[in-house]
């Protein structure tokens, strides 16, 4: 982000009848608030964190805080008051409402494979996730909390060392569908494999010199590696209703190729709630 | 001993709430950690909220914690989670100068006076 983050209350003076947080994500901690109560909060359009939790001020619990979950599945419709004049107990902060994906990113994640060697190891690109959480201000008629579909697709990968492992790391969180496809127009064999990702809270011990993750992962197979041939093809679909959810899909290339042109490898993803 | 930096101390988290949930006294580990937060990140400062509103979950959890709670795995798994995201909350607020090297010194600090 995107800290400062927008301001709610130029939302209300601007006449909106939303307050929208569309923000890729820096980690885990990211935190964001709002001044403004609301009739509903729901999963935007573009969000890839699927669950995301709302803290708000609430007199009738003794710590005065109560929290809910929001998901694509499940929008929260209903007077979500916030108290900004009047204090959380104990900490003595104002009562707004605070929004923070429950969902995990973490940017020093690394595969359980990974080659920490530094300058000659592998490579790690991460798309980032986005947060989008809409606070409604007038009651809407329907919600249709469904998150759209989104497709990633590069055309090259980027260049590392020979022999070592090039890794994409693309958001999954709750996506119930995703199609995978791989055309290698390169002038050599590329192995090609898909696992899943989901982070816990724990440390593990170093893997090597320079492993300094703080997030543990557990990690399963969806596509085996598989050898792709010059001018083939590989495709591959994931469902979670049998292949389990995770937060990452997690792309190997290997070997990663020359510091040439990897201009010609291609890769389309298309991610979705809808299991397809 | 102790945790040597705010990344570290976030990795660690599990593991030091593990160990105050076995000694009986992780309600009380939250609620001062949460305590120790406001007077560190000041309110006013708008770029202070984005660590210091971790404060308001934490001490909610402590408050709706049993003194005398036996072991349990779900509220030493939200205890360590919310822990993790405050420390990782300010390294990414200070990397991105949000925050001041000091003020991520002391949240350390509380990190290691009351979670470690």
């Amino acid at each position: 982000m995107s800290y400062p983050q927008p301001d709610s209350n130029a939302s209300v003076l601007g006449g909106q009848n939303f307050f929208r947080i569309n923000t890729m994500l820096q980690g885990p901690g990211d935190i964001y608030e709002s001044d403004q109560g609301s009739l509903a909060v729901a999963l935007g359009p573009d969000s890839d964190i699927a669950n995301v939790n709302v803290y708000y001020f609430d007199e009738l619990v003794a710590s005065r805080v109560n929290s809910l979950q929001i998901s694509p599945d499940r929008s929260f419709v209903g007077l979500l008051a916030a108290h900004p004049t009047e204090n959380y107990p104990v900490v003595n902060l104002p009562g707004r409402v605070l929004i923070a994906p429950a969902d995990q990113f973490d940017s020093s994640f690394r595969p359980a494979t990974f080659n920490f060697t530094v300058g000659v190891g592998d490579v790690i690109d991460f798309v980032t996730p986005v947060l989008d959480v809409i606070q409604y201000f007038s009651q809407p008629p329907s919600l249709i909390p469904q998150r759209s579909d989104k497709e990633y697709e590069f055309e090259s990968i980027q260049q590392s060392a020979a022999l070592c492992t090039y890794w994409l790391v693309v958001p999954a969180y709750g996506r119930k569908y995703a199609s995978f496809n791989f055309r290698n127009n390169l002038n050599q064999s590329v192995s090609i494999g898909i696992t899943g990702a989901k982070l816990g809270v724990s440390n593990l011990p170093a893997a090597a010199a320079g492993d300094a993750r703080p997030s543990s992962a557990v990690q399963g197979v969806i596509k085996a590696v598989t050898a792709v041939a010059v001018n083939a093809q590989l495709s591959s679909v994931y469902l979670a209703s049998t292949m389990g959810s995770w937060d990452y899909f997690v792309i190997s290339y290997t070997p990663a190729l020359l510091p040439t042109s990897n201009f010609g490898l291609a890769t389309h993803i298309t991610v979705s709630d809808d299991a397809l | 001993m102790s945790r040597a930096t705010l990344t570290i101390a976030a990795g660690a988290s599990y593991t030091d709430c593990n160990g105050k949930t076995g000694a009986g006294v992780l309600k009380t580990a939250l609620a001062s950690f949460a305590a120790a937060m406001p007077p560190i990140f000041p309110d006013a400062i708008q770029n202070n909220r984005q660590v210091g509103n971790w404060a308001i979950p934490i001490q909610a959890l402590s408050a709706s914690m049993s003194a005398s709670l036996g072991f349990s795995t779900v509220q030493l798994n939200l205890a360590a989670d919310l822990i993790y995201r405050a420390c990782f909350a300010g390294v990414k607020a200070q990397a991105n100068g949000f925050i001041t090297a000091g003020q991520g010194t002391s949240l350390l600090a509380a990190y290691n006076a009351f979670i470690f």
